[in-house]
């Protein structure tokens, strides 16, 4: 009974946007924005602190706090309907919404399928190319990833699955009868060891996806891509993506960091996408070992130092996109909004250390 | 421990600034020029801050200090104005000789002069501008805690300026560097021309914000219980009132130069935080849409208001977790500094110039440099590259 007095983590609640498939964990010092954002959703929003009025959303069921006074800015008929501010409401119960989420979103059904591997091709000394043929459909967009089951014959009873974002976009609208992913080896890992030394064409894996909602957003300022090692695949299809949709008239610079240039693969891609790219295009790979008297012409060490240098004056106007390990993730968004990029400009897709899962989210502000 | 004291530096200047008025005489101006001589070298003196926000587990005591300003205020103030009255309201003077050891009938008796009195009121003003402002500023943004709200409020009441906490909050954020903003200076305007807009337009604008919004609930603007607007006009009066019971009609008059002049230190601010600069309205507010300072003094002692770049693009932040944001655009001087140069048209303008044409040229966005060159050219302003060049 004394749980109340010392619970450590504030209540959480259910919070469920448009329809029952849209259900979340609502934390209750999260606001109901944050906590679609979070999860990947794509909510209209805008300025966040309740003075643009773009998050605006009915109130069908449940009770909420709310931060600031909504009738300075709602309507008198949307007041009479119960819409609330989504960036300025703290749920205070299970709270039901419903609002218009941006067009051209698709929410693509889970698929678990078993999938025959095309091939396995080296790109680099520890990263492979896995391609693969799922058996049953599978829908994704660019920037989503899926969760592999290890095959049983390696899998100990206690091996958790590993996640791997796609590497190329979709092929088209029909679903991917091919897909593709880029693997780094983890010495010791149970899957990359059996990937790399034993798997070969014809072999079945279990996965099952799309998840996550890593992925272009909508805008006209200039992006900046960073990607840390493997992390390049969802930015890679996210680009391809872009080109597809003909939306790549943004000024794109994209960072890929490595550690030395054996380390470096997929430039082919990436000159592919510079060619295709209708607005500026800047491709910058930054080596963090390589050796000091090498010929290498580039720039040298960790992206986050490079990083002010290379945006300029400009940094906060852009939008930011990482994929890659926690340490260069955490130590970039620490650079770009010490310049000011607002937080809500950035999105990343992180390796978690211990499994390799991808999970995807947004920068989340922290308060004390 | 120590990153916690910058939220007690507020406080601790009000209590000097009481024993130096405490002093009467020409003493009167001393915590005035106390206050500009320590501050203006702080922030020429001291190396820029731009240091990132530390990580603070107890909220409590960075809010602590916010609070302990209304009492520190409204002691203050009953002091001079108790001064400026005859006889002992409330047997203060007594209480305050036998038991602080400080003689106010004393310093009462040394204050013959008006010009002593004109050192009280550019000195206690002074205090209620970057005490009650600013804090006041500060806690009216915390629009979900009434305590904040009711807090905030009372310490504008000190500069007869409640619906600062309306007009700032659902006005001036949302409308800021567009011509529909009151409080956002135009480019070749001078202060004297801005603070006459300023003044009565914010008023104006807070109570068309309030009869909008209680008409959509159906009620009143001048229904007490339900307008903050009305409440905070009736806070605004009631220091009035007191004013004339402790030192009649010469009372009022006195409390009206000192807020008057407290009111003068918040809207120099307001002209110089936004001097000149431009955005589309409707597009997000950036960085870019304020003039920012990392002078030290500026940025420590005014609870990060000088981080304006920041205060502006995410204005839900507690001043604690504000970030120095070096690339924003800067004033050419720290807050007190541009306070005093703003008084001098021909010298603000003078180094604003540089500024202006720095941020057209580095920070603008397309849009915005079509809008600015339009405005420099109504402006009147000479140097102002834009005004001539050739836009894509």
């Amino acid at each position: 009974m004394f749980d109340r007095f010392f619970r450590r983590s504030p209540p959480s609640f259910k919070l469920q946007i448009n329809s029952p498939a849209l259900s979340f964990t609502a934390s209750a010092n999260d606001s109901l924005l944050q906590t679609a954002l979070n999860h990947g959703l794509a909510f209209p929003h805008n300025c966040r602190v309740g003075g643009c009025g773009e998050c605006k959303c009915k109130l069908v069921s449940g009770q909420v706090k709310e931060l600031t006074d909504k009738s300075y800015l709602l309507s008198a008929d949307e007041l009479r309907q119960n819409y609330i501010l989504a960036c300025q409401s703290l749920p205070r119960s299970d709270v039901c919404i419903e609002v218009a989420l941006r067009a051209g979103v698709t929410q693509h059904p889970l698929v678990t399928t078993r999938a025959r591997i095309l091939s396995v091709a080296p790109l680099t000394h520890d990263v492979v190319h896995l391609r693969l043929a799922p058996q049953a459909p599978l829908r994704y967009s660019a920037g989503q990833y899926a969760a592999f089951a290890i095959p049983d014959e390696v899998a100990g009873a206690s091996a958790r699955g590993r996640s791997y974002s796609f590497a190329s976009s979709p092929r088209d609208e029909a679903p991917s009868s091919e897909l593709d992913f880029y693997i780094r080896k983890v010495p010791g890992g149970i899957f990359t060891e059996w990937l790399f030394a034993q798997a070969a064409p014809g072999q079945m894996l279990d996965l099952s996806g799309p998840y996550g909602d890593f992925g272009l957003r909508p805008g006209h300022g200039p992006i900046v891509c960073i990607a840390g090692g493997s992390g390049l695949a969802p930015i890679k299809a996210m680009l391809e993506q872009a080109i597809a949709d003909k939306q790549a008239q943004r000024a794109l610079t994209l960072l890929f960091g490595a550690r030395s240039q054996r380390d470096l693969y997929a430039l082919d891609a990436i000159d592919e996408i510079r060619r295709n790219w209708s607005g500026r295009f800047e491709f910058i790979p930054i080596l963090s070992d390589e050796p000091a008297d090498s010929a290498w012409p580039g720039r040298r060490g960790l992206i986050p130092t490079n990083l002010p240098a290379i945006l300029g004056t400009h940094l906060a106007d852009h939008q930011a996109y990482l994929c890659g390990p926690p340490p260069m993730i955490d130590a970039c968004v620490d650079v770009l909004t010490h310049h000011g990029l607002a937080r809500d400009q950035i999105f990343f897709d992180k390796f978690l250390d211990s499994s390799h899962a991808a999970c995807t989210r947004q920068a989340e502000s922290v308060l004390i | 421990m120590s990153k916690y004291l910058k939220g007690w530096l507020m406080p601790g200047l009000s209590v000097l600034m009481m024993w130096g008025v405490a002093h009467g005489g020409w003493w009167m101006w001393a915590p005035w020029a106390f206050v500009l001589t320590v501050f203006l070298s702080a922030d020429i003196f001291m190396p820029r801050d731009v240091s990132a926000p530390p990580r603070y587990q107890n909220a409590f005591l960075l809010n602590l200090p916010l609070y302990t300003i209304l009492p520190l205020l409204t002691v203050l103030n009953f002091m001079v104005l108790w001064m400026f009255s005859s006889g002992d309201m409330l047997g203060f003077g007594a209480w305050v000789k036998d038991h602080v050891g400080v003689d106010l009938f004393a310093a009462r008796e040394r204050t013959t002069h008006w010009g002593m009195w004109a050192g009280c009121i550019f000195s206690v003003g002074l205090m209620n501008a970057v005490g009650g402002t600013v804090t006041g500023h500060e806690l009216t943004h915390r629009t979900g805690k009434p305590f904040d709200l009711f807090m905030g409020r009372w310490m504008l009441a000190f500069t007869c300026d409640t619906s600062f906490a309306i007009e700032h909050v659902y006005g001036h954020h949302v409308r800021v560097a567009t011509p529909a903003d009151p409080a956002t200076a135009r480019r070749g305007e001078s202060f004297y021309q801005f603070t006459v807009r300023s003044t009565i337009m914010s008023y104006v604008h807070a109570y068309q914000l309030e009869k909008a919004r209680l008409a959509k609930l159906g009620k009143s603007v001048w229904n007490p219980f339900a307008s903050p607007f009305l409440r905070g006009n009736i806070e605004n009066l009631s220091l009035f009132v007191v004013a004339y019971f402790m030192a009649g009609w010469a009372g009022v008059g006195f409390w009206a130069l000192l807020a008057f002049v407290g009111k003068q230190y918040l809207e120099i601010t307001n002209y110089f935080e936004h001097y000149g600069l431009v955005r589309v309205p409707g597009e997000p507010v950036q960085p870019r849409h304020s003039w920012n300072s990392n002078h030290w003094g500026s940025t420590n002692v005014l609870y990060s208001l000088a981080r304006h770049s920041h205060h502006h693009a995410q204005g839900e932040a507690p001043y604690w977790t504000l970030n120095a944001y070096p690339n924003a655009p800067m004033l050419p001087a720290g807050y007190l500094g541009m306070l005093l140069i703003a008084l001098v048209p021909p010298l603000f303008k003078y180094l604003m110039t540089p500024a202006l044409n720095d941020w057209d040229e580095r920070h603008a966005s397309a849009a915005e440099r079509r809008i600015a060159q339009q405005d420099s050219r109504d402006s009147g302003m000479k140097g102002l590259k834009i005004a001539q060049a050739k836009l894509a």
